[in-house]
């Protein structure tokens, strides 16, 4: 029978669920809004249907989310407070949880402050309570009268003493519920925030009282209030938390874990931002040392993490924690052991070491059925597992993978990026891994960062690159996020040129031409455009070492076959432009026909060079060719980047003008025209997207946008073969300058830690000043890393009356001249030496200095050698661009040079302003002209140059008048050479400017 | 003392399972929630905090049952006296006879709330309260200066009281609990 009966009754219980559920889907508003009537004469009668009415209000608030305009909450607001004539402790009850739910929506909320004020004071006098029960209804009034004080907070003063009152009330319920009222009260933003943070600040008597009751609930409540309170004054946070320390071990929050759980929260906040040789850390690291082994399972947990999180935390000191955690691990409970693997996988993005002894406990988490658990044991194995468990790890990663939820693919995409790195031997795997996971559904936080996976890895090792080309290729085909496919495409047009064969990645991108999206189609177009952009091959793979050797003949015909397929390529990218110029999308149909002109102007170029190029050897090196490439390189990329970066004032010249501007004449192929500073600009595509892919992996220099120029390839700041190698890389941005330096750390037994390049900035009167400097963190034995500095210019000039304005001066009121200085140097960092056996780094470390070659940043840094009119004008002579300036800009000054030597060559000096300043000379000047008959140079000479600002549009003008002085005539009695320069610019600034970098 | 507790015992044997529901308002300081404490326990008391939003008592001394609305006197409570006066037995305004000053403010009120559709015919009852101060108005100057003689739509009367002293308490509940209706 027993069965039966309770199954019936068991039975019928569930009958009354769905029952209850179906009475309540029937509630709407209206009705509702009716029925709150009967709370008008709420008698002894109705009480029934005024609690009703009530749960109805409530559940169409709470689990429906139904909204009420502010007029049906103030009227429901205005009826519920007639329910308070009765006595009846149910329904006070619930008209309490009404208030709070209604007091944010409806107006004048206030009207009810007195009542509730009154039911905090007493409970029993206004409502029916049994004996004893007085306290919880005194509580819950509190409560809704907060919520009160939160929407109208000119309340507070009238309320405050009842508060603090409340807090130190002898029943444990009422003061927990000013505790933690008051705490939500501190959360109130809006205008009164800091009005009621005054108020609350006061209370810090009663909640310390608070703190020394016996219930731990209070203790708990107190201690959160008063760290809130004091959360601002981190000094008052920390005297805090010692008192409490101290009074910890006799037992002051000893029985409360939730107290001391927020101890442990606390000292882990703090300790965050000291450094870890402060004297905090040492005062408190013993607390959470202890706190591990505390009897509670969530301080423990706390405790662990606290320590995981110290900033630069040693192996000693993790060392209590992962063993604490360990313990967790084998838990029963799911929550402790995801919670002890979460902090452990934490541990192990930076100490995979210290977590390894914990391995074979994961491991055995790798079959938990909680997945979320699974997963992580899994990424926690991939950063402390050995090389021998990849593989094995790898396989249940894919079983796992289908399932996962994104974030967590994230995760272990990250997790295989670090291994590619950490254990090359297994890269081709782990390369296929990465692989097939792009095949698999995903998001496109998912795809994205397999994406880049595959981007970093493919960049890192040259050998994969193909391979990875063409899984991105086959992604692409069936890819629904335009960004990731804009992504790869870029990454194909800036890689694929160079590859082997890359005829075969053109089909995979003309079918986005023909697919895609307008932004897609047009990062399509410039994909192209770099296969047929790019310089022909000027050399192939020798074959392996075991084969044959290669005769030189053999291999120039395998030259010369390369050289046609690329010349083919070149006209069947033509051909696919070509249609692209008819493109329904108007930047598309921009791209490709500034490409197409491009290419048109490239080809024209080479058939010249092979017309002309009968003499042997010509077509050989390819020389007249690539330097052509180069040449135009630089114009290209700089009116490119200007085209990005003039937003508000587009200037698209046309291709042929920029032909135009650029070093078409004779002499530019044979390279004497091109400064180094323009020399150094003229990377190609692959060098640009090389030198921007560094860039772009330094998050922080991200904001400056693209660099104008990087200087060519890194120069040593060291000799050879010294402890330290640093070589420096210039990036001049339109207003920054980036300095990149690559330190790499020859000894074998020291690391070193934050290093970073120090400028003598003060030596030119704080001409500039270093905005931001990254240091590297780390650098091994013998590893390389970055450190980089931003300079930002300090220096305006002002506007004055007849300073001849261009626009973008106008718009800023002032000039800032480019940084042009030279700085004293040296690398400082954090030696820590490594022991040669166990491979430790010691814990002990000492700070040092290590002096460098000056950084020079010269004017050629910031020049463009190019033609003397601006590019929207034709070809014009120099000296008529020289009578176009206005002469209000002009700048003179006269120099007279004291040279030792009777025939110090007027040609040296010459050559060495060319390269100071980095411009063009025009009109044959930068050549002295010479007696034909006795090889005498000429005693006068008129140099005269052309060149543009970077990120400036119009160009500088410069005439040099060189005459030579003997010892005679000269009035010192010594063989001078008097130099006369005269600099027209747009602005007189700019050409004061320059004129006294000369000198 | 006495002799009010013992009409206070013969007026309830005399209203036996009566109920009725009072609003009570006027100008802050008038002394309502005084006047309440009182008639609830009988208790005077001197320093009282201003009512903000309003005060819910229930006077129930044997059968008879009054519930009494007192509701705060400050302006920003002063619109929304009509909400608590819908419906209610008899609305009673009570006036400070010792504060001259702001008596037209309170003739302004409550004219204004008088006014108010929803509350005509309800019974008024004025009371001038603290008549036990020197100066205070006698309640025939209430009326005048009240106004109270051009309200003719409705039963309306004025009674000259003092809470402290207790004085005229008992005409003031005769007054009410005739108002009551039988349940």
């Amino acid at each position: 029978m027993m069965p039966v009966g309770a199954m019936g009754g068991a039975m019928r219980s569930k009958d009354e669920d769905s029952h209850d559920r179906s009475r309540f889907s029937q509630v709407d508003k209206y009705t509702v809004l009716q029925d709150a009537r009967v709370f008008n004469n709420a008698g002894s009668d109705n009480i029934t249907k005024c609690l009703q009415v009530l749960t109805r209000i409530m559940y169409l608030r709470t689990c429906k989310g139904e909204a009420f305009t502010e007029q049906e909450a103030t009227n429901l607001f205005f009826a519920v407070t007639k329910l308070f004539q009765s006595r009846d402790v149910n329904l006070r009850r619930v008209v309490y949880l009404t208030i709070k739910e209604l007091a944010p929506m409806a107006s004048d909320v206030i009207m009810i402050t007195s009542s509730l004020i009154r039911d905090v004071s007493s409970a029993s006098s206004s409502v029916d309570v049994a004996a004893g029960e007085g306290a919880i209804y005194r509580a819950n009034a509190l409560r809704a009268l907060i919520s009160i004080v939160m929407t109208d907070p000119s309340v507070l003063p009238s309320v405050e003493r009842l508060i603090r009152q409340a807090i130190v009330d002898r029943s444990p319920v009422v003061s927990s519920a000013a505790l933690v009222s008051s705490l939500r009260l501190l959360y109130t933003g809006g205008s009164s925030a800091s009005m009621i943070r005054e108020t609350i600040r006061r209370w810090i008597q009663e909640a310390t009282e608070a703190i020394s009751r016996q219930s731990p609930m209070i203790k708990y409540h107190a201690m959160a209030l008063i760290c809130e309170i004091r959360s601002r004054d981190r000094t008052a946070v920390l005297k805090f938390l010692q008192s409490i320390m101290q009074s910890v071990n006799a037992g002051f929050i000893g029985n409360s874990p939730h107290a001391t759980m927020m101890l442990a929260r606390h000292i882990g906040t703090i300790l965050r931002e000291e450094s870890p040789d402060s004297g905090a850390r040492k005062q408190f690291y013993p607390m959470l040392e202890s706190l591990v082994r505390y009897k509670s399972d969530m301080v423990v947990l706390e405790a662990a993490r606290a320590i995981a999180a110290l900033p630069s935390v040693t192996s000693r000191e993790l060392l209590p924690a992962i063993s604490a955690l360990q313990q967790f691990l084998s838990s029963a409970r799911p929550l402790f052991r995801f919670s002890a693997l979460r902090t452990l996988a934490q541990i192990a993005a930076s100490h995979p070491l210290s977590v390894s002894q914990c391995n074979l406990d994961i491991e055995a988490l790798v079959a938990d059925p909680n997945r979320s658990i699974a997963t992580l044991a899994v990424t926690t194995l991939l950063k402390t597992g050995s090389e021998a468990s990849v593989d094995r790890l790898l396989v249940q990663v894919e079983a796992l993978m289908p399932e996962m939820p994104d974030e967590f693919r994230c995760v272990l995409v990250d997790a295989v990026r670090a291994l590619f790195f950490k254990f090359p031997s297994k890269q081709t795997r782990l390369f296929h891994f990465l692989a097939s996971c792009l095949r698999d559904d995903g998001g496109l936080a998912f795809k994205r960062s397999l994406v880049d996976a595959l981007i970093t890895c493919a960049h890192n090792v040259p050998e994969s690159r193909e391979f990875a080309l063409l899984h991105l290729c086959e992604f692409i085909e069936d890819c629904e996020f335009p960004a990731l496919a804009i992504r790869v495409l870029n990454f194909l047009g800036a890689e694929a040129p160079n590859t082997s064969c890359p005829g075969k990645f053109i089909r995979y991108i003309n079918n986005r031409v023909i697919l895609e999206s307008a932004p897609v189609r047009a990062a399509a177009c410039s994909a192209l455009a770099k296969f047929a952009l790019s310089p022909p091959p000027s050399s192939v793979p020798l074959p392996s070492a075991g084969g044959d050797e290669l005769s030189r003949e053999d291999y120039m015909l395998a030259l010369r076959t390369a050289r046609e397929t690329h010349a083919s390529l070149r006209k069947s990218v033509r051909v696919l432009l070509e249609r692209c110029t008819r493109d329904a999308d108007d930047e598309v149909r921009d791209r490709a026909s500034y490409y197409c002109s491009l290419i048109d102007a490239v080809m024209l170029q080479s058939a010249l060079a092979a017309g002309g190029g009968a003499k042997p050897g010509a077509a050989e090196t390819g020389f007249g060719e690539s330097d052509f490439a180069d040449a135009m390189g630089t114009p290209l990329e700089e009116e490119l980047l200007g085209y990005i970066g003039a937003k508000d004032t587009i200037i698209v010249p046309n291709a042929k003008d920029i032909l135009d501007a650029s070093t078409l004449s004779p002499g530019a192929a044979s390279g004497t025209a091109l400064s180094p500073g323009g020399a150094a600009a003229g990377n190609d595509f692959a060098k640009l997207a090389d030198v921007s892919s560094v860039l772009l992996s330094v998050p922080q220099l991200s904001p400056y946008g693209v660099p104008l120029r990087s200087s060519a390839g890194p120069v040593p700041l060291t000799e050879a073969g010294t402890e330290f190698s640093v070589a420096l890389v210039k990036h001049i941005y339109k207003s920054v300058v980036v300095l990149q330096f690559d330190i790499a750390n020859t000894l074998a037994e020291q690391q070193i830690e934050d290093v970073s390049v120090e400028l003598d900035l003060d030596q030119y009167g704080g001409i500039c000043q270093a905005e931001l400097v990254l240091p590297a963190p780390v650098i091994g034995p013998n590893e390389t890393a970055r450190s980089f500095i931003v300079l930002r210019a300090t220096e305006s000039v002002p506007v004055t009356e007849d300073t001849v304005l261009t626009p973008e001066m106008a718009a800023v009121g002032a000039v800032t001249m480019p940084i042009v200085a030279s700085f004293g140097t040296h690398l400082l960092f954090t030696v820590r030496d490594i022991d040669p056996d166990t491979m430790e780094p010691s814990p002990s470390s000492y700070t040092d200095r290590y002096d460098l070659e000056p950084v020079e940043i010269t004017l050629a840094d910031n020049m463009i050698a190019s033609g003397p009119a601006p590019p929207s004008l034709a070809q014009a002579s120099f000296r008529d661009a020289w009578s176009l300036f206005n002469k209000n800009t002009e700048f003179s000054e006269t120099y007279t040079l004291p040279v030792s030597a009777e025939q110090a060559p007027l040609q040296a000096l010459v050559r060495s302003v060319i390269g100071l300043l980095g411009m063009r000379a025009s009109d044959g000047s930068e050549t002295v002209l010479s007696s034909p008959d006795t090889g005498e140079e000429a005693h006068t000479h008129t140099l005269l140059l052309s060149g543009r600002l970077l990120g400036r549009q119009p160009p500088c003008l410069i005439r040099v008048r060189l005459v030579r002085v003997s010892a005679d005539s000269s009035p010192t009695g010594i063989p001078a050479i008097v130099m006369q320069i005269t600099v027209r610019a747009p602005d007189h600034p700019t050409a004061e400017f320059i004129a006294r970098l000369i000198a | 003392m006495d002799m009010f507790g013992s009409l206070l015992n013969w007026l309830r044997s005399l209203f036996w399972k009566q109920e009725m529901e009072l609003t009570l308002v006027g100008l802050q300081n008038s002394g309502k929630t005084t006047l309440v404490n009182v008639l609830a326990n009988g208790q005077f008391t001197d320093d009282m905090i201003p009512t903000v939003g309003f005060n819910m008592r229930k006077v129930t001394k044997g059968n008879v049952t009054m519930k009494l609305w007192d509701i705060g006197g400050q302006p920003r409570f002063r619109t929304m006296w009509e909400r608590y006066c819908r419906g209610v037995n008899a609305i009673v305004f009570v006036v400070d006879s010792a504060d001259h000053e702001r008596i037209p403010h309170a003739s302004a009120e409550l004219h204004a709330l008088l006014e108010k559709p929803q509350l005509a015919n309800i019974p008024v009852l004025v009371l001038a309260n603290k008549n036990d101060l020197p100066n205070a108005l006698t309640a025939d100057q209430v009326i005048e200066r009240l106004g109270l003689q051009d309200i003719s739509n409705r039963e309306i009367s004025c009674y000259s009281i003092s809470a402290r002293n207790q004085v005229n308490l008992d005409t003031t509940l005769n007054w009410l609990t005739r108002h009551a209706e039988s349940k």
